[in-house]
Order: C-alpha cells, then sequence, then structure tokens
C-alpha cells in the first residue's frame, strides 16, 4: 500500500478540503481543540478518518495506517511528521457534506492487542442521550477524542447541546485539568469509576458545580455511586455499558449498580442472556453480537460480573492474564504461573500470580522483587503483579490447562 | 496503633519502588496521598499488600465509602477497621 507523503505547507480550508475529499485520511494531533475542529470540518468530507491517539505506540501506528489504506496524514506536529500535511486554524465556512465518513478508532479488542475498529457518525451517535429542555450542559474532557471514553464526551456535547471544555497541552495533571473545569464552571463530567474514586480521594471534586455523572468503560459499583450520589446530592448519577467493538450500549440513571432484569428479552433493547454461560448479547436485526461479558440476574436485577475470558480489567485497562503468564515463564525461576484477576475497592481489579518456582529456587522477598522488576521491564504498569504468592502447585482443569481462580 | 503506621510506611516505600514513582522524602501525618509520588495504581498495590500484611483491607469492610485525602487519614482508617484481637 503506497501513502502519499506530502511536502510540509500549510493549508487554508478550502484548500485542505478539495485535497482531502473522498480521501483516506489519518489524524495525528496533540491538541485536542485543534483536533475537534479538524473532525467536525472533515467529517462528510473523507471517505475515512483513523483517529490516532497521541499515546499509540511508535511500532503499531505506520501498521494502522498501511491496513486502513491511509493515503494522507493531516497533523498539528510538523516536526512528528515532517511530509505530512499540517493543520492550520481558519474561520471558514462549513463546508457541504459529500459523503458518509468512515471512523477508525484503536481498541484494545478481547485479544488485548490493538486494533481499527470501524464506525459511522450514526453508530456512533447512537449513544448521545437528548438533553432536557433548558438544561445546558458544561462538559470537560478527560480523555483524548481518539479513545472511545473522549469521543463519546465530544460527540455528546456537538450532538446533545452544550459546551465542551479541552484542556490543551501534553500530559497536563489531572489537578491542572479538574482546575481548568472548574474556571470554566464544568458540569458534567465522564470518566471510568477508577478515575472518579481517585478524583473523589483528591477532595478536587468540590470545586466542581455538577449536576451530570457519567460513569462507563468498567463495572459500576454500588458503593462508588453511593458515594457519588453523596458527594453530589441531586446529582444525575448515569452508568453507560458500552462495547467498542460494536458501538452499542445503553446508560442506567437510577442510581443502582447493573441495570434492570426487564430489559432482558425485551425486543425494544435486544439484550438477551445466554443461558449456557451467562454471556450479555445484543439482538440487532438478524444478528446477534455477543459481549463476552459476564451477567447475573439477582431478583429484578441484572448484574456485570465481569469478563467471560477472564481479561482483567484494571482501573479500565484490560489485561490478558496469559500475557503476564509469558513473561513470568521467561523468568529462570519460575516453573509454573497462573495469572488472575485480584478484586481491588480502587481499580476494580489487580494482577495476581500464584507461582510455583523451580526446584532449587527459594521463594523469598528477594525473589519477589526481582520478579516484579522482570515484569516492570517487559510489560506496562498495570500488567505488573501487584501481589506475587509462592504455592506448591496449581489448579488445573481436566483437560490439563492451568484453571485461573 | 503505632505498629500499623511503621508497617504502612514501609510498605508505601517499596511499592514506591517496586513501580518505579519518585516518592516524597519524608511522609507526615499531613501530606496529601496523590502528592505523594504514589500513583492511583500504586495505591491499590499498597492497599492489596496491606491486606496481605495485615490480613484486612478497611476499603472493603467499610459500610460507607469513606476516601482518605492525607496520611494521616489514611493510616486512621487502618485502625479503625483494625480487627480487634
Amino acid at each position: 500500500m503506497h501513502v502519499e507523503w506530502l511536502a510540509d505547507f500549510e493549508l487554508r480550508h478550502g484548500r485542505l478540503l478539495q485535497l482531502l475529499t473522498g480521501k483516506r485520511v489519518a489524524l495525528a494531533f496533540r491538541s485536542m481543540p485543534l483536533l475537534a475542529e479538524a473532525i467536525l470540518l472533515l467529517d462528510g468530507i473523507c471517505e475515512q478518518m483513523l483517529l490516532l491517539p497521541a499515546d499509540l505506540d511508535a511500532a503499531t501506528t505506520p501498521c494502522f495506517i498501511e491496513s486502513s489504506g491511509t493515503t494522507l496524514v493531516l497533523t498539528d506536529q510538523g516536526d512528528m511528521w515532517p511530509d505530512a500535511i499540517r493543520f492550520m486554524q481558519d474561520a471558514g465556512m462549513p463546508p457541504q457534506r459529500h459523503a458518509e465518513t468512515a471512523w477508525l478508532l484503536p481498541t484494545s479488542g478481547t485479544t488485548g492487542a490493538p486494533k481499527l475498529i470501524s464506525h459511522t457518525t450514526a453508530s456512533l451517535s447512537r449513544s448521545v442521550r437528548p438533553v432536557s429542555p433548558g438544561r445546558v450542559n458544561r462538559w470537560g474532557l478527560l480523555y483524548e477524542i481518539p479513545r472511545f471514553a473522549g469521543l463519546q464526551v465530544y460527540l455528546q456535547s456537538l450532538l446533545g447541546g452544550g459546551i465542551l471544555v479541552i484542556p490543551d497541552g501534553v500530559d497536563i495533571p489531572l489537578h491542572g485539568q479538574i482546575e481548568l473545569f472548574a474556571r470554566n464552571r464544568v458540569n458534567a463530567l465522564s470518566a471510568t469509576p477508577t478515575l472518579w474514586r481517585k478524583l473523589l480521594m483528591t477532595g478536587a471534586l468540590e470545586s466542581l458545580p455538577l449536576t451530570q455523572i457519567t460513569l462507563g468503560g468498567e463495572i459500576a459499583t454500588q458503593a462508588t455511586l453511593d458515594a457519588l450520589a453523596a458527594a453530589f446530592p441531586g446529582v444525575r448519577l448515569t452508568h453507560v455499558y458500552a462495547s467498542t467493538e460494536f458501538g452499542v450500549g445503553f446508560s442506567v440513571s437510577d442510581g443502582h449498580a447493573g441495570f434492570p432484569a426487564a430489559w432482558l428479552n425485551d425486543p425494544s433493547t435486544g439484550l438477551t442472556l445466554d443461558p449456557r454461560n451467562g454471556e450479555l448479547c445484543f439482538r440487532r436485526g438478524e444478528s446477534l453480537f455477543c459481549t463476552g461479558d459476564h451477567v447475573e440476574v439477582k431478583g429484578n436485577r441484572a448484574y456485570f460480573l465481569g469478563r467471560l475470558n477472564g481479561s482483567i480489567n484494571v482501573g479500565g485497562n484490560k489485561v490478558m492474564p496469559e500475557a503476564v503468564e509469558n513473561v513470568l515463564l521467561q523468568h529462570s525461576a519460575v516453573a509454573l504461573v497462573a495469572v488472575s484477576a485480584l478484586r481491588s475497592p480502587l481499580m476494580g481489579n489487580l494482577v495476581k500470580a500464584e507461582i510455583v518456582a523451580k526446584p532449587g529456587c527459594t521463594p523469598s522477598d528477594d525473589l519477589r522483587r526481582e520478579l516484579t522488576a522482570h515484569c516492570r521491564a517487559r510489560l506496562q504498569p498495570f500488567q505488573v503483579p501487584a501481589i506475587i504468592a509462592f504455592v506448591e502447585a496449581l489448579a488445573t482443569s481436566a483437560n490439563g490447562k492451568i484453571r485461573r481462580v | 496503633m503505632p505498629m500499623s503506621r511503621q508497617i504502612i510506611e514501609k510498605l508505601f516505600y517499596e511499592v514506591g519502588q517496586l513501580t518505579g514513582c519518585p516518592l516524597v522524602s519524608s511522609i507526615e501525618e499531613s501530606t496529601v496521598l496523590l502528592q505523594s509520588g504514589l500513583d492511583s495504581l500504586g495505591f491499590a498495590i499498597l492497599v492489596a499488600r496491606l491486606e496481605q500484611e495485615l490480613g484486612y483491607d478497611p476499603f472493603v469492610l467499610m459500610d460507607t465509602p469513606v476516601y482518605p485525602t492525607t496520611f494521616g487519614e489514611f493510616v486512621e482508617i487502618y485502625n479503625r477497621f483494625a480487627p480487634r484481637t
């Protein structure tokens, strides 16, 4: 696949649109306000937009550019992309829409390796809620727009009406973002339950006149919902369930964890449970989408229990146990290892490793430290086991596979 | 109980070292937890290690969730929920 690299020059919007109409474009932006503007400009013009998060690793980006058939890169960082087109702010006229632009977003997917998911504005805005008359939502953007969590807020503010406050800069600390939100009277915020628990710890939330709190990306526990309701009496408390792969989801605003059991097998929701394993599935027309999430019904409520395939959700980050096991097995002292989830009131889950040491290797605090350092050198911080336990043997299932607890 | 404060402080520095977080040089009652250098993942790990060491997790035991802001409040929560022996 041949990618056309244009010489670095600055274009006014009109010229830019001529160049990009019908093309497959990648957007590589550091500045979220500029990206917000570029997306508005290019939707309906380009055939396809690949949104590249700033924190995507250098090896993955060329793969995505190639596999998506991208032929042009638009950026606000001339030095990082010397052959791309530089985007300039310009208060021009909004263009005519020509096409239904495909939006490509990286997602961690069910295998843990990043992959691209294609959406349209229709599929993405399915989750946008209409806003009550007279209400003006002033949203704060806590995540990058190319990440699903950020994109949802971006679309909600654009399509649902309201104001979006976007921190502009690289690696702004959380308290700096909250201060910006407070100065701009942000009254609506969406974050993972883990980030909400952290925000509650900082005490910084007191400065925000929040009337809308949205939780997503992880299971919203009753304890967290109660803590937020207590901190903001009268707030509208919403937790959303969304599958980034299928672009589907629903939101719950009754202040309780899980969702009403009555939604299952209701034709208007399309939600069903697979009776064999409790997997939550969506029926849309003829197709059945299976989410991989485990749901249990207790009384008139359905609760999320976690991922069926054993992936561990650490503060919103998916960890595949096998990936961590493979790293630990590379260490000379490790004979067998089973990695599993450890429940954490702060992060939702942490990673736990049970290790059978090789004969001749003595389990000790020093070995534990060494194994942790070994993992730190090869894995992301949230993948590194928080607890390492040395055991005599590991439970295996009937077919000889490691049984993870 | 002075014992748990020492244990908490010792594990605090150990987790900081293990996670590679640069920590403040001395930790006081008034040190704000999220400015101590340990990030939220580090805190979660500290709480997990403390459960391994002390045998209980106060954040699981509490009925109404309480979120400590300072190190002093953090230690106080551990004292408050310490199992009666």
